[in-house]
């Protein structure tokens, strides 16, 4: 049990090690390819702009993946209740996904960017991180049994207590798989509008790792580099950890390791 | 309150342009365990389920009480994973408004009924198949229906189970004293359980009904020769002859 943490761990020192190693042997200039050590040096000399760029992001990933979440409920609601409305705005959603984000982000930036930017960023991380809630929770929502269904009719279930006793419950594992993807999502959705934005007014990890890029300071970009993948490896875990909250008790997923 | 339940001239077509039953007349007097019997898709579980007003028949009438007045089980225990067993049992309740007390009282009353006291608290993937069937009996039972229909409860689950439910099942009935219709495809089962047997065969056509004398005493009905005569008497409208095989 304890390899599935010690194995990883001594991957990554041994890279580190090898790395550091190598830089220095082959007299590998910084602005090719800084040292480990090196590179923690620079997360320490500009942990104040790099904090704040970090919560910059991790504010705009959040918010982004609320909307996407709350939306994405909602609307996968409304879709499963009213199949005209899904079948009239099905279409545009799909649109909305598959049209790159990167290629309409200017025109939000134009739109909704111009007073507050913070709201353009979280808009385009929004369009990334909503499809796959919409998706899944509407699977979710379609899956429940039959029986169950027919449960709720017998017991003169009003439309809203099939839906809180039943279907959403019923849904919630898909809507915690629909979240787990939609949080790392909202992450890339954060990064790219950050990328887009590129102005000074924006202060994310992304923006800070073009412009530590622009003045050559390897170091930093990795520094901003290595805060933005721990950032997403916390937001899957964390999301993981609320499964794992949620349905260990009960679904079949969990019940093996339980039992 | 004492009202015969009626399926009169019963006709129901599918969307899809199959009939399923054609013009089935049937009654079910107040307090009656009447079991359904016939080969899969013979539209026992389709009568059933009109008699439950889950579906509209394409012609003719049916009497039937209220919803709330009747109790439904599933082949499936159809339990809410998430929820416990007190929880499954209470949920029509809650959804019909009773009051928290009232909803207390009438889940442990059930529970000890099927043989559950004290499990109240068990989610459904902490117990047995049989177990998880009495939760659904119970569920089914906690709003103290008049008309209690089941279908191919038992049917899932292992002899030795199924035989024990049976009995409980009989128990119940003779205590609460609802109308009873129960569907099964198991020819002894049926002529064990019911005191009607009505058995349908193929376009939800009722072939016969065999009144299967009431026993002395449950425990030898099954090797009485009433029994067997029930038996062989059900499984002849279906078109088997049980004595030409030697009896199963």
């Amino acid at each position: 049990m304890m390899l599935r943490y010690f194995l990883p761990a001594l991957i990554g020192v041994v890279t580190l090690g090898i790395w550091e190693i190598w830089v220095v042997l082959a007299h590998i200039p910084p602005f090719v390819l800084p040292a480990p050590r090196a590179i923690f040096a620079a997360l320490l000399a500009n942990a104040d702009t790099l904090f704040s760029a970090l919560w910059m992001t991790l504010y705009i990933t959040a918010m982004a993946f609320f909307w996407a979440v709350i939306s994405g409920v909602a609307l996968a609601v409304i879709f499963t209740r009213a199949r005209m409305i899904e079948m009239a705005f099905y279409p545009y959603v799909v649109t909305l996904q598959v049209t790159p984000v990167v290629a309409i982000a200017p025109l939000i930036l134009i739109w909704v960017g111009f007073d507050n930017v913070d709201r353009a960023l979280i808009l385009i991380a929004w369009i990334v991180a909503f499809f796959p809630m919409l998706t899944n929770t509407v699977q979710g929502l379609r899956a429940t049994e039959t029986g169950l269904h027919e449960l709720m009719t017998l017991a003169r279930a009003r439309w809203w207590q099939r839906l809180i006793y039943l279907e959403l419950p019923a849904a919630f594992p898909s809507i915690l798989t629909g979240a787990k993807i939609s949080g790392g999502l909202a992450l890339i959705g954060a990064v790219v509008a950050e990328f887009v934005a590129g102005s000074g007014t924006s202060t994310g990890l992304a923006w800070r790792i073009i412009e530590a890029g622009n003045r050559l300071e390897i170091a930093t970009m990795f520094a901003a580099l290595l805060l933005l993948s721990l950032l997403g490896i916390f937001i899957f875990y964390a999301l993981s950890f609320v499964e794992w909250l949620a349905l260990r008790r009960w679904h079949e997923s969990f019940q093996s390791k339980s039992t | 309150m004492n009202d015969t339940l009626f399926l009169d001239q019963v006709q129901m077509r599918f969307d899809d342009g199959t009939t399923a039953l054609d013009g089935l007349s049937l009654d079910f007097p107040a307090g009656s365990f009447t079991a359904l019997v016939g080969p899969s898709g013979c539209g026992k579980s389709t009568a059933l389920r009109l008699l439950a007003g889950l579906l509209t028949a394409s012609s003719g009438s049916v009497t039937r009480p209220t919803r709330d007045q009747i109790g439904f089980v599933f082949q499936d225990p159809t339990l809410l994973a998430w929820k416990s067993a007190y929880d499954n049992i209470a949920l029509p309740l809650k959804i019909a408004g009773h009051a928290r007390a009232d909803i207390d009282r009438r889940v442990s009353q059930v529970l000890d009924l099927v043989g559950l006291a004290g499990r109240g608290t068990a989610l459904p993937r902490e117990l047995s198949g049989g177990m998880k069937m009495r939760v659904s009996l119970a569920r089914a039972l906690a709003s103290q229906p008049r008309l209690l229909l089941l279908d191919e409860p038992f049917a899932a689950l292992d002899e030795l189970t199924r035989l024990r439910l049976d009995d409980d099942l009989l128990r119940i009935w003779q205590q609460n004293k609802c109308t009873v219709v129960f569907v099964t495809h198991s020819i002894s089962e049926s002529a064990y359980l019911g005191e009607r047997v009505a058995v349908l065969t193929d376009g939800g056509h009722l072939a016969h009904i065999e009144n299967v004398p009431a026993p002395a005493t449950r425990e030898d009905f099954r090797s009485s020769p009433e029994f067997h005569q029930a038996m062989g008497n059900i499984a002849a409208a279906l078109g088997h002859d049980l004595s030409a095989r030697g009896g199963t």
